[in-house]
C-alpha cells in the first residue's frame, strides 16, 4: 500500500512540475521554458537598459561558423541590488549561459543562469523564466 | 608636482562609484543599534504633527511560496523570486471569497489564452495602483500633514494621496493612479481611491477590475522596518465579495530610488506569439 501511495504522489509531482504555470504575464508569450538552449562564447555587446538588460555571445559551432545569441535578463535595477555592477560582464569575457529560447526561433532566450568561465562564478539573472514576467 | 598630480589621478579614480549612482548616505532620523545598523524593531516614528511617520523607502515582502527549498536569506536565492501578490492576489484565499463575476471570469480566462501578451505593463504602461504596490521595485513614501506622495521606481511615477477630504470632479477622467484621498483612524491612514482606469490588472495573473472599482488601503506601520498595507477590492462588477489581502513591506534604510522607465529598451513585444 504504501509504495502505491509513494508512486501515485511521485506521478501527481512530475505532473504538476511539468504542467507549465498559467500564462503569466509575458514570459510565455515570447520565450519556450521547454526548449532549453546551453552555449558557450564571449560577450560582444551589452545592454544595461531598462525593462531588461541584454548581452550578446559569439558561439561558435563544430564547422567554426560563428552565431551570435541575445540574452535577456532582469531589470538593471534588479541585478544592481543583487550585486551586479555595469562592468560585471565586459566585451571579450568568456561565459556559459543556459536560457529558455524565444518562441519564434530566433537566436534569442531568456536566461537562466550565467557562469563567467574566468572566475566559474554563477551569476544571478533576475529572469523569472515565466513564474512571473 | 609630478607626484600630488598622480595622487590626485589615483585620488579620483578611487572616488569614482562603481555604479554612478548616490554614494549611501545614513539616514540621520533612524534609530541605530550599537553597531550603527538601523533598528528596524524599534516603534514606528511619528511626524512632527503627532501621527505615525509613513516616510521611507520601502520593498514590497517576497512570496514565501515562491522561494527555493532551503534558501533563507536574499543570497542563497538565485533565481528572481517575486513579491508576494504580485503573481495572484488570491493567492491563500479560499475560492468563495475570490469568486468572480461571469464577466471578470470571462475577461480572466481570455487573459490568461493570450499567454499574458495583452498586459498593459509588458507594453510599457504603469501597473496602477494596487498593483504597483507589489512590483518588484521598491517605492518610497513622503510624509506631509497635507499630503502623502509615493513615488513609485516601476515606471517611475508618482501618487499624491490627499489628506483634506477632497472629492474628484464628476465623471473624473479615469487614471492609473486613480483619486485617492486619506484618513487617519488612530495609527492607521485609511486611504479611498476611485476613478481608477479599468486598462490596469491587479496582478500578473489578469485579475480583472471594473472601473468602478472602490480600493481601499489601510496603511500601518508596525516598527521602524514594517509597514503593512491591508488592500480591499470593493468592485461588484468583478468580484462577488470584496477581496482583502495585506501586502508587507520592509524598510530598504540609507538607499534610494533608481530610475526605471520601460520605454527606454523595450525588445520584447516584437517577439511575441
Amino acid at each position: 500500500m504504501r509504495t502505491k501511495l509513494a508512486i501515485l504522489l511521485t506521478a501527481i509531482g512530475l505532473l504538476l512540475a511539468a504542467v507549465p504555470l498559467a500564462a503569466h504575464h509575458s514570459f510565455y508569450a515570447e520565450f519556450d521554458a521547454e526548449k532549453p538552449v546551453k552555449v558557450t562564447g564571449a560577450v560582444t555587446k551589452l545592454e544595461w537598459e531598462n525593462p531588461h538588460a541584454w548581452f550578446y555571445v559569439d558561439v561558435k559551432d563544430e564547422s567554426g561558423r560563428t552565431t551570435n545569441w541575445g540574452f535577456e535578463m532582469g531589470s538593471p535595477n534588479i541585478l544592481l541590488r543583487a550585486g551586479w555592477a555595469r562592468n560585471t560582464l565586459k566585451i571579450g569575457d568568456v561565459v556559459t549561459v543556459e536560457a529558455s529560447r524565444a518562441k519564434n526561433g530566433a537566436n534569442i532566450a531568456n536566461a537562466k543562469s550565467v557562469i563567467l568561465n574566468r572566475t566559474g562564478q554563477k551569476l544571478f539573472t533576475g529572469s523569472s523564466q515565466g513564474t512571473t514576467p | 608636482m609630478k607626484s600630488i598630480a598622480a595622487a590626485t589621478a589615483v585620488l579620483l579614480i578611487c572616488a569614482a562609484p562603481s555604479f554612478a549612482q548616490w554614494a549611501k548616505v545614513p539616514d540621520a532620523s533612524l534609530p541605530r543599534t550599537r553597531d550603527g545598523k538601523p533598528n528596524l524593531s524599534a516603534p514606528a516614528p511619528k511626524a512632527q504633527d503627532g501621527k505615525p511617520d509613513l516616510s521611507g523607502m520601502w520593498t514590497p515582502e517576497l512570496d514565501p511560496n515562491a522561494l527555493p527549498p532551503g534558501a533563507t536569506t536574499v543570497e542563497s536565492i538565485t533565481g528572481f523570486v517575486p513579491p508576494r501578490y504580485f503573481v495572484d492576489i488570491t493567492t491563500g484565499m479560499k475560492p468563495e471569497d475570490a469568486a468572480m463575476t461571469p464577466w471578470a471570469a470571462d475577461l480572466f480566462t481570455q487573459r490568461q489564452g493570450a499567454r499574458g501578451k495583452n498586459d498593459p505593463a509588458a507594453h510599457c504602461q504603469p501597473p496602477g495602483v494596487p498593483a504597483i504596490s507589489a512590483a518588484p521595485l521598491p517605492y518610497k513614501i513622503i510624509q506631509t500633514p497635507k499630503m502623502v506622495l509615493i513615488l513609485y521606481e516601476g515606471e517611475s511615477v508618482f501618487r499624491q494621496i490627499f489628506l483634506d477630504a477632497r472629492r474628484p470632479v464628476e465623471d473624473p477622467q479615469p487614471r492609473f493612479m486613480g483619486y485617492s484621498t486619506g484618513k487617519w483612524e488612530g495609527e492607521t491612514l485609511v486611504v479611498n481611491t476611485v476613478g481608477l482606469t479599468d486598462k490596469t490588472w491587479l496582478d500578473a495573473l489578469g485579475h480583472p477590475h471594473s472601473d468602478a472599482l472602490h480600493l481601499v488601503e489601510r496603511f500601518r506601520r508596525t516598527t521602524v522596518g514594517n509597514l503593512e498595507i491591508e488592500v480591499t477590492i470593493d468592485d461588484p462588477k468583478a468580484y462577488v465579495k470584496p477581496l482583502k489581502y495585506t501586502l508587507k513591506a520592509s524598510l530598504v534604510p540609507d538607499e534610494d530610488l533608481l530610475e526605471y522607465f520601460c520605454a527606454e529598451n523595450e525588445k520584447d513585444v516584437q517577439h511575441f506569439q
